[in-house]
């Protein structure tokens, strides 16, 4: 009987604590919660995150929910009405935008940072850079031996990320020209994933946002060139990703189901204002937007 | 070589077998709290996620995970009692029986992710509760019935006939029985069951992940149909998915000893639960 | 764990015909009722899931090639293709490099708990295995992501970091304890004056568990053999993080592999609600459960049949 008297008692105490943390969750209770939903790019996730923290550090009242998906499922998201805000590290496709008219509005395309995809290599790899050519070939299947590109007779372990990321979109349609990837190629989500892989996999290549390239160990990043007689360019060098002589120099993107809303544009507003979101951009690894791209896009604002 | 070489031979390779388990349990268990020990802390426990997970605390998954052991707690425990109850007093040999044992046996035995689907197709989609702790919750509940009806079943069933005999003897109808007299004993086990199942409902990650556990929040969960963070896949994302791992790398084995310690201390009472009551109830 | 040693069913002295029950009893026991019938239709509940999940994928993908196909891309924009039998390779070759591992460990360590332990080390051996199952699997995934994948990089120098011989190991180590219990579990119950018999024709104690022994609780090692390879096969997390997610038919244990569960959960965080990869998904999880259910079964048969009566 002494255990049913503690059972009861451990059993009110364990309700009664559950209770209070449950109250505690109310604390916005005076003036109403803003809440903004955005989903895409795994490119962006950390960047974003990070920009919400640092955002909902100085509105009190906005909660900004970021999750990731890869691009193409953030996209699908705004479309059927799920979030208030798209990330992308691509442009939409035709057929999406079609699909947004259909379902009743016209997105609105907002640059918001500049990423320069990184390929890497493990850091024991000899090969240090690339031409376009080369990278190419590597991709679509035709090399699959380091020796082939100047490196030591090592098979190469393919790496990118899943149908769903913009970056493997983008890589498809630049590095590629629209053909298809390897079908040897592992598709990891996210580019943590790749990073990870490449650590540890002495014959591994992969793409990944330059962000996560800049903070990694145990990786080397491969600079490019147009062809054998070019110079070659590293995507941890600004001048070369600002300037466009790094080729696989892109946008990242955001976009909203309309003219944004008031609080969007808050939002919005605060991620191009070059001590709100640009310069949390460098911090995270990327390059920050140029003041004539910002103008430009504070002008759509409206 | 003889026989008794030989003996002395195998018997020393089981013993080694037994080491090996034990030394794999201390690396284990000695590795994520020498990687973790020193990122805990009070603060630790009582903060936010900050800087995407590369500083701040884990207060949100453990509250997550809290929240899912209370609604595990709410729904299995009854459920899982009644059916105990039920299985062992009313129904011994029929085909009901029979059916009723089986179900639950192969309910043991489901992978985790499948439950997962299941709680995608019928708590999120179907239900529309959508990806909410209630959704998680109930998948979770489904999960650990098996596990809470086999231990309430083994703690009813060693109560002895003479208890019931008696009472029935005195008039007692079969219900009064099994409430007054099968019941009050069976509780300590019952009551290690109910610890054994939380705990497993604690350390689960599959069905989460399917049921829409949330990466980061800001905010606690403010109703059962509010999204919510959890521990083990606070652990999963920051291992598989956080963008520098180096940085949160800190964080992942200290996250990995929180549940570890939850987890572990929770077998850990039930462990001396159930020794106190078999030393205690010697029938 | 000893769901199937449990106490045979008592005959009904327990459950007496009652023809006159209170409404209240009856209203009890009806409630009683309802709340049993509750994992059967739970167990329907999930078959049923599965089947209408899965259901629309068989009418949109060719389903020989799902069960025979090569290659499992279920993810490529123009041709996606899925067969299952990459993941199924991946599963098979974690979960019996496991078993291979965790076979002998349980089953010396399941002797020598029955057998040989003294009663003090016992009590605390007991509690050791049932602390190491009910560790969560994630935290075994952690480990095998973060230091064994290293330690096999330092020792092996594999193709890949994370390999299925990362997975395979902890797996064994998870298997170990449902392999423990059920196999001691059942030499306990072989009586002792069967091992008196044995020793006292002069058999040394070896013999004894050699011969006596484990041909009486047979059953019981092959129940437990087939369960905790069941529960292999139906892990998720720490195949998940420690198996390199690479869908390939495969021998060789230094590379990447991708189980059936991981694939699921994987997967799923990106898959388009309702598209034709999100029910194949679902079919992937029917051929799963089909699997598991079947080695419940076949263990659950096992111990039926050739169970020894004492």
């Amino acid at each position: 009987m002494k255990y049913l008297a503690l059972a009861v008692i451990a059993i009110i105490i364990v309700a009664a604590v559950g209770a209070v943390l449950l109250t505690q969750g109310d604390d916005g209770g005076e003036e109403e919660t803003v809440t903004i939903t955005q989903k895409g790019s795994d490119t962006m996730l950390e960047l974003a995150q990070i920009w919400a923290e640092s955002y909902m550090d100085d509105n009190a009242n906005v909660e900004v929910e970021v999750s990731g998906g890869g691009s193409g499922t953030g996209i699908s998201a705004l479309i059927n009405g799920e979030v208030d805000v798209a990330q992308a590290s691509r442009v939409m496709k035709q057929t999406e935008m079609d699909s947004a008219v259909a379902a009743g509005f016209t997105p609105v395309e907002f640059k918001v940072a500049i990423d320069g995809i990184a390929i890497i290599t493990c850091q024991s790899n000899t090969v240090t850079e690339l031409t376009v050519e080369q990278l190419r070939g590597i991709y679509n299947g035709t090399y699959t031996n380091w020796n082939q590109v100047g490196g030591a007779d090592l098979d190469i372990t393919l790496y990118g990320r899943q149908s769903s990321s913009g970056t493997y979109v983008y890589f498809q349609e630049e590095i590629l020209d629209d053909e298809n990837y390897s079908m040897d190629m592992n598709m990891l989500t996210g580019n943590s994933a790749i990073v990870s892989a490449v650590q540890g996999d002495t014959g591994g290549i992969g793409y990944v946002g330059i962000g996560y390239a800049v903070s990694a160990t145990g990786i080397s990043v491969l600079e490019l060139k147009e062809t054998d007689s070019d110079p070659a360019f590293s995507p941890l060098d600004e001048d070369s990703v600002l300037n466009g002589d790094y080729l696989l120099a892109r946008y990242l993107y955001i976009y909203t189901d309309g003219t944004p809303t008031d609080q969007v544009s808050r939002w919005l507003g605060w991620i191009f204002s070059a001590d709100g979101g640009q310069s949390v951009v460098t911090d995270v690894g990327f390059y920050a937007l140029p003041q004539s791209v910002v103008d430009e896009e504070m002008a759509k604002l409206g | 070589m003889d026989r008794k070489t030989k003996e002395t031979m195998v018997f020393t390779a089981f013993r080694g077998c037994a080491l090996l388990v034990v030394l794999a349990l201390i690396v284990l268990v000695g590795y994520i709290a020498s990687g973790g020990l020193e990122k805990l802390s009070l603060d630790f426990l009582t903060e936010f996620p900050r800087r995407a997970n590369t500083e701040g605390g884990i207060y949100p998954a453990i509250v997550g995970t809290f929240y899912l052991m209370l609604i595990v707690l709410g729904v299995s425990v009854p459920i899982g009692i009644m059916s105990a109850v039920y299985l062992v007093e009313y129904e011994q040999r029929s085909v009901m029986g029979r059916v009723f044992k089986l179900a639950v046996y192969n309910l043991a035995g489901v992978p985790s992710i499948v439950y997962g689907l299941l709680g995608l197709g019928i708590f999120v989609v179907f239900l529309g509760f959508g990806a909410s702790l209630l959704s998680a919750g109930l998948t979770l509940s489904i999960m650990v019935l098996p596990l809470m009806i086999s231990a309430a079943r083994e703690a009813i069933a060693a109560v002895p006939q003479s208890v019931c005999e008696a009472s029935f003897a005195m008039g007692a109808t079969k219900w009064q029985t099994i409430w007054h007299h099968v019941l009050p004993y069976a509780l300590p086990g019952i009551f290690t069951g109910i610890i054994l199942s939380i705990s497993r409902a604690a350390g689960e990650t599959a069905p989460l992940m399917l049921t829409g556990v949330a990466v980061s929040l800001r905010s606690l969960p403010d109703g059962v149909l509010d999204s919510f963070m959890a521990l083990p896949y606070h652990i999963y994302f920051m291992a598989t998915q956080s963008s520098n791992l180096q940085a949160t790398r800190p964080i992942q084995y200290a996250t990995a000893l929180v549940l570890l310690l939850l987890v572990l201390g929770m077998n850990l009472v039930a462990i001396v639960l159930r020794k106190r009551y078999r030393d205690k109830y010697k029938w | 764990m000893a769901l199937i040693f449990a106490r045979k069913d008592r005959p009904s002295q327990r459950t007496r015909r009652v023809t006159h029950m209170k409404p209240s009893e009856r209203l009890i026991q009806m409630a009683l009722t309802i709340a049993t019938w509750s994992s059967v239709v739970a167990l329907g509940a999930v078959f049923g899931e599965l089947l209408l999940g899965a259901f629309p994928a068989f009418t949109s993908i060719d389903l020989l090639g799902f069960f025979t196909g090569t290659v499992w891309n279920p993810a490529h924009p123009l041709y996606p293709l899925y067969g299952i039998l990459p993941l199924v390779v991946g599963t098979m070759l974690v979960s019996f490099g496991a078993a291979l591992m965790a076979i002998p460990i349980g089953l010396g360590c399941s002797i020598w708990l029955a057998e040989l332990a003294h009663p003090k080390i016992k009590a605390v051996f007991k509690p050791a295995i049932e602390i190491l199952s009910g560790i969560p699997s994630v935290i075994f995934g952690f480990f095998a992501l973060v230091i064994l994948s290293q330690w096999i990089y330092d020792l092996l120098d594999p193709t890949m970091k994370l390999n299925a011989l990362n997975g395979a190991i902890l797996l064994a180590v998870m298997m170990i304890p449902i392999m423990v219990t059920v196999a001691e579990d059942a030499m306990n119950s072989v009586p002792m004056n069967l091992r008196e018999a044995s020793l006292a024709l002069g058999a040394t104690r070896w013999e004894t568990i050699r011969r006596v022994v484990l041909p009486s609780s047979l059953s019981g090692i092959v129940a437990a053999i087939v369960l905790s390879f069941g529960r292999a096969v139906g892990e998720t997390m720490t195949v998940l993080m420690a198996t390199g997610n690479t869908p390939v038919i495969t021998s060789d244990y230094l590379r990447s592999v991708q189980t059936m569960t991981a694939a699921i959960a994987i997967d799923f965080g990106e898959v388009e609600f309702y598209s034709v990869h999100y029910h194949v998904l679902f079919a992937v999880g029917l051929v799963l459960f089909v699997m598991t259910f079947a080695i419940n079964i076949l263990a659950d048969w096992v111990v039926r049949r050739y169970k020894e009566d004492y």
